[in-house]
């Protein structure tokens, strides 16, 4: 563990503010009798994009819902160890997981609309965090979100019809860029594969985006792309089979890795 | 004697050949195969089965059929023995003067009838006299010029014959018996051949490139189709008994007066009043009443249950914590299982006076009213509504409850905002199918609505007794002084049928909103 918080410390490349954002130690997620997630031990820095990568099922998104309390949702997962945001325990008993969720946002790896209008869908963040003061002060929080997702053109007849009929590449530019204009107290932002769904163009565009993010907050995204991961982040992390096998700047992993694991997978050998 | 083979005995002969069938069956593909059994298009026990099934469902088949056939034939040939001379069909001068030619020509027929059914009558109980072991069929050749000992001893033996025996009957009748048996013994016989013939041709057809599993996975599939239309079948039988009746009630009392008369007192169930073919009295069956309780109870019973089950619903998926919910599951389901008429008797003792303790006697002259049925039915409804509620609510997928909860929404907003609008559609249908048990709910209506037997106009008042579509079907059916043929009955044929489309039509509406709501998830 050491070694790796020393290797943050000589970043000084691209993280402007190396203050630890989120501090996870010996972390276990179980299902029920599944032991899903195992020590896991990780510092998330500020104004950093971290990538997990990792085979599918070795943890990632399990580990991802840990940081903004979403396994509450599962009746069978149970989270043992210590998880820090700003040195507070996120899983005390006094610690609200709907103002932890406002701070700690979540776009997930099914864009999954609600059964509402396209409009509806946009205006869902903003009106549950009185961004706007009147309808009009909406209708251009939606426009402004759908022109960033350049989704404005496709839809801008429709904002009536359904969610559900966009298109999933839609369906996920819309949800992101949604993301794009949060609440105030937004500091952490927790991206499950966000460009599963998208076209080249579409990708560029997000990757954009959190460039643009990373100036103000800290993200996390989970990618099976290693170009995308080695495009995006500074940080990398490893999963294997519940384990972090490795966490390390993102070049330091993607050219010359300590685990025989981590090289084995970047290189087509696990997965 | 006649030779005769017991249907039994022929069943099991078939059932043994069959199971024989499946041995040899399966052996014989063995050997075809020589060891190397993957050489073969079908398993061995799919030969067996192959081998059991071409033996025995043909069979089977043709016993069936033959029965149903065999009771046809029966007819035609009684008819075309009977002579026409017999002093059973003819009908006296002193009934048929003055009656116009077509009344007389529907009397003999119905004469006619009469005999015949008379003669198979009188066969039946020979035949059952014999089977019992009383008499030997040269025994009732003998009594043949002397009916009363053969009569006597027949209904002695618990025989049921309706009409006195005469000559030409029991000629008729013992006629009819050489002709059924040679007809049954025919059938029984065919039905043996063709069983070996399936055995043989079975066991002939195995080679190694026989498809029997195709073969038999057809038999399976005509099976369930089988079974499949008898479903319909009765459906359609249910309907058709009830949709003749109707439409002569409806003939007789007009259909629109029927459907939109305000008054219902039908004349077998007003007390003290004749049904007078001389005018005395005429019934009145008017539906609107009827309608106008039934919905009104079952508004009520909505206004209950839809609130309290949703809520149910919502806590158990939402937000009850797992010992919570084995807790109240349970309760909701023994709920259901109780009887309704034990609903009843709980809104007759416990509800209704309480209610009338709490409005006073003059809100609620009775104890039963819409109140009093409405609310019990709609406890009984809970539930009901909320167990389909919980699974609409189940099936919205949980991403969505993730996006809104990402989203920093609190779970009462990710409840009201989402998960209930998606679940609306299959909400609704829960909500129509509890509308469409309330209609059609008798017990706890019987005994709580109100027993009047004779309303006009709709009732306003809640608290107020009211008769409904159910209560007056029943009512009429048990009461007292309404012969079977009489207009009454068949008003209620018409209230039934008129039921069953009310209840079918909310049944296809449910189902069509509940079929979209799954087009929109899976
Ligand atoms: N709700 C759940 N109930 C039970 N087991 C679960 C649940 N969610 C995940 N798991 C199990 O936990 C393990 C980790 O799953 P997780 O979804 O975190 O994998 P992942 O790394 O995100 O995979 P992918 O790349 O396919 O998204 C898997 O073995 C999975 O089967
Ligand atoms: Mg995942």
């Amino acid at each position: 563990m050491e070694t790796k918080v020393n290797n943050m410390q000589i970043d000084t490349r691209i993280v402007g503010d190396d203050a630890i954002k989120i501090a996870a130690r010996d972390v276990q997620v179980y299902y029920g009798d599944t032991h899903a997630i195992k020590d896991v031990n990780v510092d998330i820095l500020d104004k950093t994009v971290t990538a997990f990568i990792g085979p599918s099922g070795c943890g990632k998104s399990t580990f991802l819902r840990c940081l903004n309390r979403m396994n509450d949702t599962i009746s069978i997962a149970r989270i043992e160890g210590d998880i820090r945001i700003d040195g507070e325990d996120i899983y005390d008993r006094r610690v609200d997981p709907v103002q932890l969720r406002a701070k700690v946002g979540m776009v997930f790896q099914k864009p999954n609309p609600f059964p509402k209008s396209i409009y509806e869908n946009v205006a869902y963040g903003p009106r549950i965090h009185g961004l706007a003061r009147s309808k009009a002060d909406l209708d251009v929080i939606v426009e402004q979100s759908l022109r960033r997702a350049a989704l404005w053109d496709e839809v801008k007849d429709r904002l009536d019809a359904p969610g559900t009929g966009l298109s999933g590449g839609q369906q996920q530019r819309a949800v992101h860029r949604a993301r794009g204009l949060q609440p105030a107290t937004l500091e952490i932002l927790l991206m499950d594969e966000p460009c599963s769904a998208l076209d080249p163009i579409a990708t560029a565009q997000v990757e954009e985006l959190i460039d643009e993010l990373r100036s103000n907050f800290s993200v996390v995204i989970v990618t099976h792309s290693m170009q995308q991961a080695a495009r995006v982040s500074q940080k990398t992390a490893f999963f294997h089979l519940g384990h972090l096998v490795e966490f390390d700047e993102t070049s330091k992993i993607f050219t010359n890795p300590e685990d025989p694991r981590t090289e084995s997978y970047i290189t087509g050998r696990i997965g | 004697m006649p030779l005769t083979i017991s249907i039994s005995i022929i069943l099991i002969f078939i059932a043994v050949l069959a199971a024989v069938g499946f041995v040899l069956g399966r052996a014989r593909a063995l050997s075809v195969a020589k060891g190397t059994e993957s050489s073969l298009h079908s398993l061995p026990k799919q030969h067996g089965w192959h081998v059991a099934l071409s033996t025995a469902v043909p069979a089977f088949i043709l016993i069936a059929l033959w029965s149903i056939g065999s009771g046809i034939a029966s007819n035609i040939y009684t008819n075309s023995i009977i002579d026409p001379t017999a002093p059973e069909l003819q009908l006296p001068a002193s009934v048929t003067d003055g009656l116009p030619e077509a009344e007389i020509e529907v009397r003999l027929a119905a004469q006619r009838d009469l005999f015949v059914a008379s003669i198979k009558g009188l066969k039946a109980a020979i035949d059952g006299y014999i089977a019992n072991g009383n008499a030997t069929l040269a025994d009732i050749e003998r009594w043949r010029v002397d009916f009363a000992p053969l009569e006597a001893r027949l209904r002695e033996d618990g025989q049921i014959i309706a009409a006195s025996v005469s000559q030409k009957m029991l000629d008729a009748a013992l006629r009819l018996r050489s002709f059924d048996a040679a007809v049954a013994l025919t059938g029984r016989i065919a039905a043996i051949v063709l069983s070996i013939a399936g055995f043989l041709a079975g066991l002939k057809l195995i080679t190694r490139d026989f498809r029997a599993r195709i073969s038999v996975e057809r038999w399976l599939i005509a099976f369930l189709i089988f079974a499949s239309t008898i479903a319909v079948m009765t459906t359609v039988g249910i309907l058709s008994a009830i949709t003749f009746p109707t439409l002569a009630f409806f003939k007789e009392y007009g259909f629109f007066n029927f459907l939109f008369g305000m008054e219902w007192a039908p004349a077998g169930d007003v007390a003290g009043r004749p049904e007078g073919a001389d005018g005395s009295y005429i019934s009145a069956l008017g539906f609107m009443p009827l309608i106008w309780g039934t919905l009104y109870i079952a508004f009520v019973a909505l206004l209950v249950a839809v609130p309290l089950g949703l809520s149910a619903a919502i806590y158990l998926s939402e937000f009850a914590p797992s010992h919570a919910r084995a807790l109240v599951k349970p309760a909701l389901e023994i709920l259901a299982g109780i009887p309704t008429i034990v609903y009843g008797i709980f809104a007759l003792v416990t509800v209704g006076p309480f209610l009338q303790a709490v409005v006073g006697t003059t809100i609620m002259p009775n104890t039963v009213s819409v109140v009093t049925a409405g609310v019990v039915m709609g406890m009984m409804l809970v539930p009901f509504v909320s167990s389909l509620s919980d699974d609409v609510i189940n099936a919205v997928p949980q991403a969505m409850r993730d996006g809104s909860l990402g989203l920093g929404a609190t779970p009462a907003e990710t409840v009201t905002k989402v998960i209930l609008p998606a679940a609306l559609p299959g909400i609704v249908g829960a909500i129509v199918l509890a509308a469409s048990r309330a209609i059609g709910e008798t017990m706890i209506v019987v005994l709580a609505a109100g027993a009047l037997s004779s309303v006009t106009g709709l009732e306003a008042n809640p608290f107020g007794a009211v008769v409904t579509v159910t209560t007056r079907i029943v009512a009429v059916l048990l009461g007292e002084g309404s012969g079977f043929d009489s207009i009454d009955v068949l008003a209620v044929f018409a209230l039934a049928f008129t039921l069953f489309f009310v209840t079918l039509g909310l049944n296809l509406l449910a189902q069509r909103i509940v079929a979209k709501y799954r087009e929109q998830y899976d």
